[in-house]
């Protein structure tokens, strides 16, 4: 118990101070009220002078505890709580004893001060307050007994006249009252420490699962590093690789025999393959490794016709009509500039691998007038997509199994790349196709142009 | 083709370095190769070349070694006037980034990019221009001693 409230935080603490602070002013304020009224209203002969005087030393008790609030040292919040609700009781037992004493059903308010001290303090202590009050209570069935207490008050006119006269009464009362008390107690207590052991336990699953993220976090961005630094010596191989292999096939060294060449050139274009699978999967791991976008001023529609550019030589080899249609009208946006032209690239390699001769591909780019998002779509008529597939095509390594597509080089990573970059700017990426008709992707890119870095980190298994 | 013409390949793999130096001999041109920037820089001054080929990174660990070398060779008086094509591999961070005159030798003192792996047809154009030039544009690039 006491461990569990060692490394209870200040704030706690001052939480539970603030609480019972407040709860008292309510009892001044309602005291002082039924006296009043009590008094003034119902013209009930009471001693109003004791009980406004139990009422002022409650509420000079509080003032006391807020001003000492102020300055507190916490390592004693217990204690003090300990005594506000020890005076508690005490001041309680006085304006009972000058109201009525047992006949005065307010005797009741020490229930609720145990369900307080249950509340607030360690287990021992709540205890002990229970055997004060108790101990008060004895006090007051004594001065019944002994007549002590006025018996011209109100609360005495009850059909026994004096309750003070039946012993049984007054050991029955005082049985009642014990059993209550401790009862209200144990119950108190046990549901408390229920609660402190609950919140222990999440606190330190909360604590487990955050400790459990970052190093997942960690473990994903070496694992990125790790590809990177892989890739990257592979690269370096394959390019010399294909370097050689161009140098005989360039004749360089001297005439190739024909079918030399034929088989020097499946291996060059084969390794010139490899190196953009490779480059691909650089390029994703090191997106993935990266903490931030590097966003930098540019005009996207001046990007998308550059690389549309790039791919009209294949467009037109294959007899695809590729249109673009630009209504960005040259905004700028702050956004990754490579990552942006390699979205566009990964999105129109895609329409032109999987549209079939004489297709066409319509690429529109333009502003969400009310985000100032970028909004890019590029539909294809070609093969499309199956349904079951359209949620996996951003995984990698993703190639749909089309037989009339089997000399498509694929990496497999295109879109993972595309999703990769759209998540990383906090914007979204969406594919809607019929099969046999031609896909749709379309993404929205947030502008980017505020200084608040939205999204710069997420997306990180995109 | 001027018999004499001179091209010092400074690149820290071998068989890098050889498709470069059989793509350029095939043109006819004199290739001397070094494989460690300081050598190279030292043999430079010796051989005095018509252009220097210069590979950004050597190793893993020094990936931009090449620009320093750049810059070194711009401020020595018998290197300066040479033309550096610098063969740039730093797409580690983006892969397809490529260096231009037009944007990075603004900082960077050399006359032309290529990016590797560098295809025959485009080296022997990048050299050819270069030779034509015959000057180094950053001949005058702040010296350190002068």
């Amino acid at each position: 118990m006491t461990q569990r409230q060692a490394y209870r935080p200040v704030e706690d603490l001052r939480g539970r101070i603030t609480w019972l602070i407040l709860l008292r002013w309510i009892a001044v304020a309602g005291l002082f009220g039924v006296i009043t009224i009590s008094r003034f209203l119902f013209r009930l002969d009471i001693p109003a002078v004791h009980l406004y005087l139990g009422n002022a030393a409650l509420l000079a008790s509080n003032c006391a505890y807020t001003v000492y609030f102020q300055r507190m040292n916490y390592q004693r919040a217990n204690a003090v709580i300990n005594v506000q609700i020890s005076l508690d009781l005490v001041l309680l037992t006085y304006l009972l004893l000058f109201s009525g004493g047992i006949a005065n059903p307010f005797y009741l308010f020490f229930i609720f001060h145990m369900v307080i001290a249950s509340i607030l303090l360690s287990n021992r202590a709540a205890y002990a307050q229970a055997t004060l009050a108790v101990s008060l209570f004895c006090v007051l069935i004594a001065a019944e007994f002994w007549r002590f207490i006025p018996s011209d008050l109100p609360f005495s006119y009850g059909p026994h006249k004096r309750l003070g006269t039946d012993t049984h009464y007054l050991l029955g009362l005082l049985t009642a009252f014990v059993a209550a008390i401790y009862f209200t107690v144990y119950l108190s207590t046990s549901i408390v420490n229920t609660l402190r052991r609950r919140e222990g336990e999440l606190e330190e699953a909360v604590e487990n699962l955050e400790i459990a993220n970052t190093s997942l976090e960690m473990k994903d961005r070496e694992k990125s590093r790790y590809v990177l630094t892989v890739t990257h010596d592979i690269k370096g191989s394959l390019s010399s690789i294909q370097g050689c292999l161009r140098v005989v096939l360039d004749g360089l060294l001297g005439a190739v025999a024909e079918g030399v060449k034929d088989m020097v050139g499946r291996a060059e274009r084969r390794s010139l393959g490899l190196l953009r699978y490779v480059n691909e999967l650089l390029y994703l791991s090191t997106l993935r490794s990266e903490i931030e976008v590097n966003r930098q001023e540019v005009v996207p529609g001046e990007i998308i016709n550059r690389v549309a550019g790039e791919f009209n030589a294949k467009a037109v080899q294959k007899g695809i009509d590729l249109t673009v249609i630009d209504r960005t009208a040259g905004t700028t946006m702050r956004v990754d500039p490579y990552g942006i032209e390699q979205l566009y690239r990964q999105l129109l390699d895609n329409a032109v691998k999987y549209s079939s001769k004489g297709g066409r591909i319509a690429v529109a780019l333009g502003i969400n007038v009310d985000s100032g998002s970028l909004q890019l779509s590029v539909a294809d008529r070609g093969v499309g997509i199956a349904e079951e597939d359209l949620s996996c095509v951003y995984e990698d390594f993703f190639s749909a199994d089309i037989p009339e597509n089997r000399d498509v080089s694929s990496t497999g990573l295109g879109l993972a790349i595309a999703k990769q970059i759209v998540t990383m700017h906090g914007g979204t990426i969406e594919a809607e196709s019929t099969v046999g008709q031609g896909s749709t992707f379309r993404c929205s890119i947030p502008a980017g142009n505020d200084t608040s870095e939205e999204g710069k980190s997420d997306g990180r298994n995109g | 083709m001027d018999e004499t013409v001179k091209i010092f390949i400074i690149e820290d793999d071998p068989d890098a370095a050889e498709v470069m130096k059989v793509t350029l001999e095939a043109k006819k041109y004199q290739v001397i190769t070094a494989s460690d920037p300081e050598k190279g820089f030292q043999k430079a001054k010796q051989v005095k070349p018509n252009l220097i080929v210069l590979d950004v990174m050597f190793g893993e660990r020094e990936m931009t070694k090449g620009f320093d070398y750049a810059v070194k060779m711009k401020q020595d008086k018998d290197l300066a006037s040479i033309p550096i094509l610098m063969v740039t591999a730093v797409n580690i961070r983006h892969p397809g980034f490529r260096f231009a005159p037009e944007t990075d030798a603004e900082y960077l003192p050399v006359d032309d990019f290529i990016d590797k792996p560098a295809q025959p047809s485009e080296l022997v154009e990048k050299v050819e221009k270069l030779l034509e030039q015959r000057v180094s544009r950053w001949r005058s690039w702040p010296r350190k001693s002068d």
